[in-house]
């Protein structure tokens, strides 16, 4: 009895304190995330206008405009505003995912490996926020690479993410994204993300983003954010019967 | 310039000087054509148009332009082919012309517009209201149908009510071209949830009668997806040749094809695509339908032109008159949807710079197949596809039996 008695004063006073200690790190975590996301996407309902460049061997190969619609809810809505492209759109609601190709004029339900596909992957270009679909923890000592920044491992908690995991560094005071790995769900290191920062201004935001292809190594891709402002886009354009409405997307 | 060329102008211009979005867009698309020799259809050029060389231009003008809740949109066109058997020849077209009213989540839409509800890829059975020809290898938009229609949309979900060819009558015995422009009612549903997509929909024609249709897609995993769809009609009609079946009686001296109608047919679809990281896609798909030809009424149309070649050896009849009804024998082989039983297989590959595709259509019926070879290539200014089509198969199967063998073509597209 007496040692039932000392294990749980033992168990009381180290395990429990622990572990809320782990999840308090894990609330801070992901609160961190929180924070990098608001350097790309500022408000909860925005419209923001992107320039794609591919780069091979850093010799600029193609490019390509979108104006990317976003809603709570993990609801978006891509639009290519490219000659070649033109009309074509991409409506993504949590995991589920539409394409429009405007002379069909019908939508098109495809999964998560055909948004892939094209040019620009469709998913780079739209996930603008990673707090509502990751489950945010800090590395450990041993995994860190970088000892000035913080280091976070993003662990998907959706399923129709396009990288399974994400090693994220944040600069410490302010939790601007400095760096991000992305892993596929196989595991393997698909790209790596830097963040360039709004040169002036008032509002401390990511300007650019630069992927640097790790499968095909001689490419990488700057998403550069044109233009990035509140918009609250009516409901029924993130309703995959409606996306063949206006079929040269003038949204009012 | 014709009436139509200075309509589509004075509303092009009228359309450029509204605060809106207008675009134009161009097609060229030259192709060259070899023909069989030894189809049982095979006669002089005179009778059937063989064009080795042709090319066709297509300028879109596409817009849109909105006053508060109402949206005006139109698609015009122009087109243009030339060809080595005729003059060239222009024509115009208004593919789309239509207002739509928004109050909130309600729309009323009213004029031309092009429908299309249906789901897969190789055929779409609940494309009730126009049925395209999926195998085409023509880019150019299709032309609308003038309708009248209220649409509800809600979170994921839609309801639409469309009223198709208003007070549009068509007389009994008009072709059945002309009879695609016929009055109807549809109603549509479709709703999505988690990985499902779900479409019905209600048809009421004087042709068909009544239709129901359903079709839907599951996303499986990441990778793979399935899509179906059935679609039963109370009525539909056939163009039987008269004399397909005769032994005697092998010319005729007027048209011979009349439109014979039958009871309770189906059109189903089923299929799965899967795409992998490497940017492979395979679809593969199988369909049917109790509108196309059987292979019995196949057979009786290989029966019937053999025999009719048979004539030209024997000096009883005029050699143009049979020449004539062999051509009016080939025209079963128009139909859009040529086998009951179909089965697709696609597989494309999204490299750097070109997409090529293979595809593949096979009529198990009869073991012919179609195969087309292409490639896609997009550019900054431009999109770029080219291929080769054959096809294949005993000369009395469905596609080994068509005139037209080995097709040829480049299609180069831009958007502005």
């Amino acid at each position: 009895m007496y040692k039932l008695i000392v294990q749980f004063i033992l168990i009381f006073l180290f395990v429990l304190p622990a572990a809320s200690y782990a999840t308090t790190d894990q609330l801070n975590a992901n609160q961190l995330v929180k924070e990098a996301d608001k350097y790309r996407q500022s408000s909860d309902e925005a419209k923001v206008s992107t320039v794609i460049k591919l780069y091979k061997d850093n010799v600029l190969d193609r490019e390509r405009t979108y104006d990317v619609y976003l809603q709570p809810g993990r609801k978006s809505l891509v639009i290519s505003q490219s000659p070649s492209e033109k009309g074509q759109k991409v409506l993504m609601i949590k995991d589920n995912f539409w394409l429009l190709l405007p002379k069909t004029k019908r939508p098109i339900r495809i999964t998560p490996m055909q948004k892939l596909l094209g040019e620009a992957s469709t998913g780079d270009v739209a996930t603008m926020s990673w707090h509502g679909d990751y489950h945010a923890e800090f590395l450990a000592e041993h995994e860190r690479s970088d000892g000035e920044n913080i280091e976070l491992r993003l662990t998907a908690k959706t399923k129709g993410v396009t990288y399974k995991r994400i090693n994220l560094s944040l600069t410490p005071k302010t939790s601007f994204p400095v760096k991000a790995e992305l892993y596929l769900a196989s595991g393997k290191l698909a790209k790596i993300a830097h963040f360039v920062l709004e040169d002036g201004g008032s509002e401390i935001r990511v300007r650019k983003m630069i992927l640097k292809d790790r499968i095909n190594k001689n490419q990488h891709t700057e998403i550069e954010y044109l233009e990035n402002q509140p918009y609250s886009l009516a409901n029924k354009y993130y309703n995959p019967s409606y996306l063949a409405k206006n079929p040269t997307m003038t949204i009012r | 310039m014709n009436i139509k060329i200075s309509f589509t102008l004075v509303l092009t211009l009228f359309c450029s000087t509204l605060k809106a979005e207008h675009s134009l867009s161009f097609l060229v698309s030259p192709q060259y054509n070899t023909y069989s020799s030894d189809s049982y259809f095979q006669v002089p050029d005179e009778f059937i148009e063989k064009t080795n060389h042709q090319s066709d231009q297509t300028l879109e003008f596409t817009g849109n332009a909105a006053f508060n809740s109402t949206n005006f949109n139109y698609l015009l066109s122009v087109h243009n082919r030339i060809n080595d058997t005729n003059s060239p020849k222009t024509d115009t077209s208004i593919n789309e012309l239509y207002l739509t009213h928004s109050f909130g989540d309600l729309e009323l839409t009213f004029g031309r517009r092009i429908h299309s509800w249906g789901v897969g890829y190789g055929f779409r059975p609940l494309d009730v209201i126009q049925q395209y020809n999926r195998q085409s290898i023509s880019r150019q938009s299709d032309i609308g149908k003038n309708s009248l229609g209220v649409e509800y949309y809600s979170d994921l979900s839609s309801l639409s009510f469309f009223w198709i060819n208003p007070m549009n009558k068509v007389p009994q015995n008009e072709t059945k071209e002309e009879n695609h422009q016929q009055e109807s009612l549809v109603a549509k549903i479709s709703t999505s949830f988690d990985n499902y997509d779900f479409h019905s929909l209600m048809r009421v024609s004087s042709e068909n009668k009544l239709q129901l249709g359903a079709g839907g897609v599951h996303i499986l995993n990441d990778a793979i997806g399935f899509h179906s769809a059935i679609l039963y009609s109370q009525a539909y009609e056939k163009q039987i040749h008269q004399l397909a079946g005769e032994t005697n009686n092998l010319l005729s001296t007027s048209y011979p094809y009349k439109t014979e109608s039958y009871e309770h047919g189906f059109h189903t679809l089923i299929g799965i695509n899967w795409s992998s990281i490497n940017k492979h896609s395979l679809i593969a798909e199988y369909w049917y339908t109790d509108f196309a030809y059987t292979k019995q009424q196949w057979n009786s149309h290989f029966e019937l032109a053999g025999q009719q070649q048979l004539l030209l050896q024997q000096s009883q009849h005029p050699t143009a008159a049979v020449h004539g009804n062999i051509a009016w024998s080939a025209v079963a082989t128009q139909a859009s949807i040529l086998s009951t039983h179909n089965i697709m297989l696609q597989w494309s590959y999204d490299a750097d710079y070109w997409k090529p595709t293979i595809n593949f259509l096979y009529s198990p019926v009869d073991k012919s197949h179609m195969i087309t070879l292409s490639t896609t290539r997009t550019t900054k200014l431009f999109n770029l596809e080219t291929g080769i089509r054959h096809f294949n198969g005993t000369k009395d199967s469905i596609y080994g039996g068509l005139i037209l063998s080995n097709t040829l073509y480049l299609t180069i597209s831009s958007e502005y």
